[in-house]
């Protein structure tokens, strides 16, 4: 369970998020969809207690991300798009188990549970390998593993296909489905419509720092009636009248 | 701070960094080569001095007559007078080292009692024959005291009375020290404080690079943050990675030491005696300046927003610990004050000096270790103050 209570996020003179509210419930998938700068990165941030709100507060599954950032961690599984941000000199199964250890798991679970992400993620060829010479799509993956390997309840997924070709963006949707079946609460941000139609019930639309849609897909479909890339279109795209 | 965390934090950056070339170039392959190579250098260019004022010289002599003078020069051993043509060519072209140029008269002014005049060649740009000039000019000299002798003897004149007061200079040394021994500490007390800091910043240089900017160049230092371990712990299993690597680069230009005494021989012999307690008191004293500078180190590179901008920022720390080994370089550290030892890391080069020459000043030492366990904790905060800090950690 997530819940964002009107928070603003100020950058000096830059409201890159402005008082915004949305829940996410149990279990539930949300899409987070906006263009670049639209405020994305910055509410996941808030979200995952790496950046603190100038106003508001967020709670997740009932800790307060400004009060308790501690315990918000505890909670969370966070991958934070473009660069996976693995380490070269260690291999697959080093970089996870480093993760593992930090978010306290059990030493006696790490590996069986190591071993079960790579099967499930088809990492098995290369997960005792140094990732240093891995695709974008390989260490991605690790990336992925590396965020979930201590089954946290709620995910924050940052534009987790960017940069990846087609088969490796279908390798991480297949994941985050996974994920969804195994009743985690995620949220994903994207600036596809029709990434965010392949994964999500549900759809927050920011723009500017600004919520303008937060909507079920079906809901959406009814109120506009149109496909859903043009409603998104219609809602941000107003570049031209700039 | 969790313990456990900080511990699985070191281990990882130990493994990670076990794989790096990089870091065992600077941490151990360059402190253990350094000093030896240097001593071997410095050898060699010794060596080269008194190979040249040992061997017989290649010279010519340009006189008119067979003096006395010439005579003597050409039996003397240090010489090999060559005959030849153009001798101002064969200077120049280093085949003879200098050019003794006999006046005319000469004998007969000898004779007459009147001064004769020599002159000698020499090319100024050659450090052979610079050192040539002032062999043929000292033995010019023994052939001058020579005739000088022979002409008190024929007055009657007891030569001493050239000479009414005989001096004799001589170092004391201690009993149960020998004159090497303490020869070789004076050198040491310039040479060792300059490296021994010096590895303090390159030793771990590399690691902070890598420890602190990198983690943000390759995106890690978000998924890092946001584990359950908190950035306390993070950060001071950084630090202490660093300090082992600024440790490890101080252990092993010691060890490079031990070898430069025997690899450079006759050359530079060290005979370096030093006590178990006089060696732990220095390598606790540069850990202490370990512990600042690695600090300093990481603070700097968790600032930066790139290796790049990492490699700008922690190079210069390279001379600027520099400055304070030349402020105290002639200083002598049997009359310094005590407020000197207020100075931090100026106090642990005049401390590290003060040990060498046996002095265990129990104030100095206090003082020094008080003033830098300050900085220490100081510099400490201020890493975790930056590491804190979300403007810097986000900073683009
Ligand atoms: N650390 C920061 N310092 C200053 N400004 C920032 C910082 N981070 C983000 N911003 C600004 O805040 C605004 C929102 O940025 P944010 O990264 O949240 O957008 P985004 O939706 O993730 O965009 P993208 O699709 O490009 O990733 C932008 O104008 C950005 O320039
Ligand atoms: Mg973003």
């Amino acid at each position: 369970m997530i819940e964002v209570n009107g928070i603003t996020k100020n950058f000096k003179e830059i409201k890159a998020v402005d008082k915004i509210s949305f829940k996410v419930s149990n279990g539930e998938i949300v899409g987070l969809l906006g263009e670049n700068g639209a405020g994305k990165t910055t509410t996941l941030r808030i979200l995952a207690t790496m950046l603190k709100p100038t106003v508001g507060s967020a709670v997740v599954n009932g800790k307060d991300v400004v009060k308790s950032p501690q315990n918000v961690r505890k909670e969370i599984g966070v991958l934070f798009g473009g660069e996976s941000g693995i380490y070269d000199r260690l291999t697959a199964r080093e970089n996870i188990r480093y993760f593992a250890e930090l978010n306290d798991m059990p030493k006696e679970k790490i590996n069986p549970r190591i071993d079960y992400l790579s099967k499930i993620f088809n990492m098995g060829e290369y997960i005792d390998r140094k990732a240093g010479k891995f695709s974008k799509g390989m260490k991605q993956k690790v990336a992925l593993a590396r965020s979930i390997v201590h089954d946290p309840g709620v995910m924050l997924f940052d534009e987790p296909t960017s940069g990846l070709d087609v088969t490796a963006a279908r390798e991480v949707h297949g994941f985050i489905k996974i994920c969804k079946e195994e009743g985690k609460t995620i949220i994903f941000s994207s600036h596809s419509m029709q990434e965010v139609e392949k994964l999500c019930e549900r759809v927050v639309i920011i723009h500017k720092g600004k919520i303008v849609e937060d909507a079920k897909l079906t809901e959406l479909r009814d109120k506009y009636d149109k496909s859903l890339e043009d409603i998104f279109v219609g809602l941000v795209g107003d570049r031209n009248e700039l | 701070m969790n313990f456990n965390h900080v511990w699985i934090v070191f281990k990882k950056e130990l493994l990670d960094l076990r794989r790096d070339k990089k870091t065992w170039i600077a941490s151990v392959l360059i402190p253990i080569l350094m000093i030896p190579l240097m001593f071997f250098l410095m050898g060699l260019g010794i060596g080269r001095i008194d190979q040249v004022i040992e061997e017989a010289t290649p010279v010519a002599i340009e006189s008119k007559e067979e003096a006395d003078v010439v005579k003597f020069l050409r039996k003397h051993p240090g010489f090999k007078v060559l005959e030849m043509q153009d001798t101002r060519k064969a200077l120049i072209e280093g085949e003879i080292m200098a050019i003794i140029v006999v006046s005319e008269n000469f004998q007969n002014n000898i004779e007459k009692q009147v001064a004769g005049n020599i002159k000698v060649l020499f090319d100024e740009v050659s450090s052979d024959s610079r050192a040539s000039a002032s062999k043929v000019r000292n033995i010019i000299e023994d052939y001058s005291e020579s005739v000088m002798l022979k002409r008190l003897t024929a007055l009657g004149i007891n030569p001493d009375i050239l000479q009414p007061v005989l001096i004799t200079r001589e170092a004391y040394i201690p009993e149960g020290a020998n004159e090497k021994g303490v020869e070789s500490m004076f050198m040491l007390s310039f040479m060792l404080p300059m490296f021994l800091l010096m590895y303090t910043v390159t030793g771990g240089m590399p690691v902070a690079i890598d420890l602190g900017s990198g983690e943000k160049e390759r995106m890690s230092l978000e998924p890092l943050l946001s584990t359950n371990a908190n950035r306390l712990s993070i950060l001071a299993g950084k630090y202490l990675t660093i300090l082992l690597a600024a440790a490890v680069g101080v252990l092993t230009s010691l060890f490079g030491l031990t070898i430069a005494g025997k690899v450079a021989g006759e050359v530079m012999p060290l005979e370096i005696n030093l006590s178990l307690l006089q060696i732990g008191l220095i390598v606790v004293v540069t850990l202490l300046v370990a512990m600042i500078v690695s600090a300093v180190m990481l603070s700097l590179s968790i600032f930066a927003r790139s290796y790049k901008e990492a490699g700008t920022y922690l190079s210069p720390l390279v001379v600027v610990i520099m400055i304070p080994n030349y402020i105290v370089m002639f200083t002598d550290v049997r009359t310094i004050s005590t407020e000197w030892f207020l100075v931090p890391v100026l106090n642990s080069i005049l401390l590290i000096k003060e040990i060498l020459f046996g002095i265990i000043n129990p104030l100095n030492i206090f003082i020094t270790v008080a003033v830098s366990v300050i900085l220490v904790i100081a510099s400490i905060f201020a890493a975790k103050y930056v590491f804190n800090k979300e403007s810097i950690i986000f900073r683009s």
